[in-house]
């Protein structure tokens, strides 16, 4: 059980991904902004998937990072 | 005539652009943290079958979108004001030590950490079926 008064360590993985949405958000053409978004968003969840040894496709977690 | 309401509405839609890309940004570093946290716990394991883990990431979203659409949004704003300083932290941290990035940490400040703290407990409800 980890420590709830420890700081939260943050990898860069999500900060990485964080500008990208962020500089994603200020792309001035229709579509291309939100595209940019579900990119880095599945980026995310690959490389986090990857850095817990998961093997599964990122494709079986649409529903988590895909816009329903 | 037409150049104060040229000026309110270039004000709107500044403050609304702005909003906007906080909330996204919020919303990506919460989706980031709460896969993490979860692939900690054992969640979507490789055995699954690829349509319970469809139905498993399908249930976390909602609960992500549950817990964060009440998480307080002044939070949300200053959480996202402290992950903007991150970087300047993960440079001098590349510095230290060219490992790889994917694994390196930066120690999030308190802003940030009451906001994926919140967030978390307004998961775990939200996953019970017990947020209010």
């Amino acid at each position: 059980m980890s420590d709830p008064q420890a700081p939260i360590a943050v990898p860069l993985t999500k900060v990485g991904v964080t500008v990208a949405t962020a500089v994603a958000c200020v792309v001035p053409v229709p579509f291309v902004g939100e595209l940019l978004i579900g990119l880095s968003r599945r980026a995310l969840t690959a490389r986090l998937l990857a850095r817990h040894g998961r093997t599964a496709r990122t494709g079986d977690l649409k529903p988590y990072y895909g816009e329903p | 005539m037409l150049a104060p309401v040229k000026k309110v509405l270039r004000t709107v839609f500044v403050v609304l652009a702005v909003r906007d890309v906080v909330l996204e940004v919020g919303k990506t570093l919460a989706m980031g943290h709460v896969l993490d946290r979860m692939l900690r716990t054992g969640a979507l394991p490789d055995a699954a079958s690829a349509a319970e883990r469809l139905a498993e990431a399908a249930r976390l979203r909602r609960a992500l979108d549950a817990a964060y659409a009440g998480v307080d949004q002044r939070l949300v704003r200053r959480a996202v004001a402290a992950a903007r300083r991150l970087p300047g932290h993960v440079i001098a941290r590349l510095r230290e030590r060219l490992t790889d990035g994917a694994v390196a940490v930066v120690d999030a400040d308190d802003d940030l950490s009451s906001f994926l703290q919140e967030l978390d407990r307004r998961v775990d409800l939200a996953l019970l079926g017990r947020l209010p």
